[in-house]
């Protein structure tokens, strides 16, 4: 690394303000603001600019939840119900779960697993055509002894439907 | 002498138990973590609502997905990560509008907040520019790129090492430098008319 030259200090002395470099690199970095006065003017604007930034932040972010109590109980509702059912959930939220685009999804997924019970290895074209129509991407990762299987819906929201080697459905998740 | 257990440690403690069925255990996971991911989705995002349902939302996810965490690089790590990534979502859907909803109710007394504020009394010229001040940082902020936003606020907000953006974000150690350094330079142009003689302008 070159430090030394105005030019490339910039990285340096945010770094050298984060206490991210070495006892070596920063001895070089203070050789340098000792003889400069314009970085040193830069430090002293770097550092007025992180303390801008995290009050006029913190300021506008408030605190998270209102209510804590409020927010576990609406994520253990959201567990319980699971995706595309009632969730109980405010009704921002349950919109973002974008329901109605999640309903073909899921029953095209089931009726992946329940017609090709027996090892998965290509999504077949009309099943890509059904879950295109019905406003989801696929895409099928062969994984060895089983195929994840990728189902995007519309809102970009992605389920991944595990599905072993001989079509045992193991595990749902998100990713 | 009790031995203090390493937060690590009790978070993956946590993540078993709420492998296992134990809603109170995720609980405290979801008590000690909220804030952490409200303050990443907020930053990403720049509004409130946004923020909070994505919160939940990163939570929920979490849950479903516990079964494939491996407890490699740490719970919150992984946890900030599924949290960036519903934000990068909803960005994506939205084909993002960049402005800044600005809810006035969680603004305690701005003159109090201001590091930069040399006077202790309670000044409504003040309090107005330390409002016009906090939207114009974030505006600054969401101009940012949402990768070089998710970076500001690990760093200035929640005090990350580089180490650790580098695995939240599953990028070099160098590549968080460069964008840190990118997005300070940027928003340091932003502010400038506002940090010039270290004080708040209150003639706009």
């Amino acid at each position: 690394m070159k430090i030394g030259k105005c030019t490339s200090m910039g990285r340096w002395l945010s770094a050298y303000l984060d206490g991210e470099l070495s006892g070596r690199q920063s001895a070089r970095v203070e050789a340098h603001l000792a003889s400069c006065a314009h970085c040193r003017g830069e430090l002293v604007g770097l550092q007025k600019t992180q303390a801008l930034i995290r009050e006029g932040f913190l300021a506008t972010a408030g605190e998270p939840a209102r209510d804590l109590e409020a927010l576990i109980g609406a994520v253990r509702k959201g567990i319980a119900a699971g995706v595309g059912e009632e969730t109980g959930l405010p009704a921002r939220t349950a919109r973002r779960w974008g329901l109605r685009a999640l309903v073909p999804a899921v029953v095209a997924a089931a009726a992946l697993v329940l017609v090709f019970r027996f090892a998965v290895y290509r999504t077949p074209e009309p099943v890509i055509e059904t879950l295109v129509k019905h406003e989801c991407i696929v895409d099928s990762v062969d994984g060895g002894d089983r195929t994840v299987l990728l189902f995007k819906t519309h809102n970009s929201r992605m389920t991944v439907i595990w599905v072993s080697g001989n079509g045992e459905r193991r595990s749902p998740e998100e990713v | 002498m009790a031995r203090k257990e390493d937060p690590a440690t009790e978070d993956l403690e946590l993540v078993e138990r709420s492998r296992a069925g134990d809603h109170e255990a995720f609980s405290r996971l979801v008590a000690k973590y909220e804030k952490r991911i409200y303050h990443l989705a907020f930053g990403m995002l720049g509004n409130r609502d946004d923020a909070l349902d994505v919160t939940q939302e990163a939570f929920i996810k979490a849950y479903r997905a516990l079964k494939g965490f491996r407890g490699g690089g740490g719970f919150h790590t992984w946890l900030y990560r599924i949290a960036y990534n519903q934000a990068i979502d909803l960005i994506r859907k939205e084909g993002r509008r960049t402005h800044v909803e600005f809810d006035e109710t969680y603004v305690t007394n701005p003159a109090e907040n201001l590091q930069l504020s040399t006077s202790s009394e309670f000044n409504p010229a003040k309090s107005v520019a330390q409002k016009e001040l906090n939207r114009v940082v974030m505006d600054a902020i969401q101009r940012l790129p949402e990768h070089h936003r998710a970076v500001i606020v690990l760093r200035e907000v929640e005090g990350h090492s580089y180490e650790e953006i580098a695995r939240i974000l599953k990028i070099r150690k160098g590549t968080v430098m460069s964008r840190l350094h990118y997005a300070r330079q940027q928003l340091q142009t932003d502010l400038s008319p506002y940090i010039k003689e270290g004080k708040v302008r209150e003639d706009r």
